[in-house]
């Protein structure tokens, strides 16, 4: 129930301003940058991965722009001292909203699909049933890994930069658009612990025909990357509240 | 002049200092430049997937010249930080000339945004093992500034609007980002486009720059290097002019309908 309450309490939220959407209303142009490359190439085989790139972005970008911002914004807003002395355990407020902000995200694919419509591609899921397994389980996924950043952002004195040095970064080692075997070969190990570097490779297989390889160990990689993710968030989220409750600068910095 | 003269530099001052606030060195290297290199490596592994190495350097000096007008841009949010920090009524009630100030304060993007771009373009270049031909390479040193300056003033144009939308700021820079990351040859040609869209590019920042960076690079003739640079600067420059009237008619409106108020953004 808590959890259900912090995802409409979220949502409520992200209708009232502008600035959270900001990653949404750069995915038409993201799509469109990415399918008048390979155009331009005479690619078309590559158009999948253009439209799927700006829906991992999306979800990345979410993650860390408004999911990983939540703890540091309750924290100036005054809601965080509420939210901690409240008898609803702060982890599952937490998740629920991040939850709401990845499931939001999704309206990425959305985007990206009508975009490739209105230029004349068509990108068609040829695994329906595994596509949406994928799908489901990366913002799973996303969720546990932003509540490493909601946590680890109050630490910092501009979250901005990291939040910023935390984009392209993860695009490339994600593989949204280059999948990890074109990526150097030194880069893979980096790459493997990254849950979209699964997530984008998995996704990219439901779009082609044939038999998909190995689902199950991507699935399996997704979940379990997701997990720790979630496991790491969940001990940060402990110790940080625990260290501004002793030192008294719960609210205030 | 000699006041106006006086304010710019000390709206220079606050603008660097600002930025400290934002960046130490550490941060600078380990957190901006780290990302932007990925940046103009993402795009160029597209050239590595598509299997063409012509399609790697061009997206390699196309991005990375987009990171000098991509830094600039930022003019546009000075508003908002004047706002935040609760001296933009004080700013529009003052004698001194309010655009004066928006427009000379962050001037420290224009000079951190064209040490990300050489810096960017050097280490890209020597990942992706880009051949540059030597010495008339390092006339780019001189056009980078030049996509700076062009984009700056087009963000101080954008910066008026975030006037009266502040709210919007985050949204209105990167949607103008991202515009120009698509229409301004930064990842396709201006002349793969549709004609509208074209004619469009030919008034933004970038366009020109871009194309006098390509041409040194590919050893076009000296006039038409000259003349996109200075169809760049002529751009900049026409955005600069809209700018200042832009910017006093948008501040006038917030102090006759009372909007200028104190407070977080």
């Amino acid at each position: 129930m808590t959890l259900l309450r912090a995802m409409r309490f979220e949502a409520q939220w992200l209708r009232r301003g502008l600035d959270q959407w900001m990653v949404l209303f750069t995915v038409p142009l993201f799509t469109l940058i990415f399918l008048l490359v390979f155009d331009r190439a005479d690619r078309a085989d590559l158009q999948g991965h253009a439209v799927l790139a700006p829906v991992l972005i999306a979800q990345w970008g979410m993650a860390l722009f408004v999911s990983g911002e939540i703890v540091d914004r309750d924290r100036w807003s005054g809601l965080l001292e509420l939210a901690v002395a409240a008898p609803a355990p702060l982890e599952q407020l937490l998740v629920g909203r991040i939850l709401s902000v990845s499931l939001v995200s999704l309206f990425a694919s959305v985007e990206a699909w009508t975009v490739a419509a209105l230029v004349g591609v068509e990108v068609v899921v040829h695994h329906p049933a595994m596509f949406v397994a994928a799908l489901v389980l990366t913002v799973l996924a996303t969720s546990g890994t932003a509540l490493i950043m909601s946590c680890t952002f109050v630490l910092a004195r501009t979250a901005r930069t990291f939040q910023n040095s935390l984009s392209y970064p993860f695009y490339v080692l994600g593989g949204v658009v280059v999948p990890v075997a074109v990526l150097p070969d030194w880069l893979e190990p980096f790459s493997r612990v990254v849950y979209l570097s699964w997530a984008s490779d998995l996704l990219r297989d439901t779009l082609v025909p044939g038999p998909l390889d190995d689902p199950a160990v991507s699935l399996m990689a997704i979940a379990v990357l997701g997990l720790g993710g979630y496991l790491v968030g969940k001990w940060l989220l402990g110790r940080i509240v625990g260290r501004v409750r002793r030192m008294g600068t719960l609210t205030y910095r | 002049m000699t006041d106006s003269i006086a304010l710019m530099a000390h709206a220079v001052r606050v603008g660097y200092r600002d930025m400290r606030v934002m960046f130490t060195w550490q941060t600078w290297m380990l957190g901006w430049f780290t990302r932007v290199v990925a940046q103009v490596s993402f795009f160029g592994l597209l050239g590595l997937l598509i299997g063409d190495s012509e399609v790697v350097q061009y997206l390699i000096v196309g991005n990375a010249v987009m990171l000098a007008a991509m830094t600039a841009i930022g003019v546009s949010t000075t508003t908002t930080w004047e706002r935040r920090a609760g001296t933009l009524p004080i700013l529009l009630a003052s004698p001194s000339s309010h655009v004066v100030v928006f427009v000379s304060r962050s001037a420290v993007l224009l000079v951190n945004g064209v040490v990300t771009s050489l810096s960017a373009f050097l280490v890209t270049a020597l990942i992706f093992d880009i051949t540059l031909p030597m010495p008339r390479t390092l006339w780019i040193i001189m056009l980078v500034p030049l996509v700076s300056f062009a984009a700056y003033c087009f963000g101080a144009f954008l910066g008026s609007f975030v006037l009266r939308v502040m709210e919007a700021r985050n949204v209105i820079t990167n949607i103008a980002i991202f515009v120009l990351m698509t229409v301004t040859g930064v990842n396709v040609p201006v002349d793969s486009l549709p004609d509208p869209v074209a004619a469009v590019a030919n008034v933004l920042p970038v366009t020109h720059g871009l194309a006098a960076i390509r041409g040194v690079i590919d050893g076009a003739a000296p006039a038409t290097v000259v003349g996109e640079a200075i169809l760049e600067l002529v751009v900049g420059l026409a955005w600069l002019v809209v700018t200042i009237p832009a910017m006093w008619w948008f501040a006038e409106r917030l102090r006759r309908n009372g909007q200028v108020e104190f407070g977080d953004v």
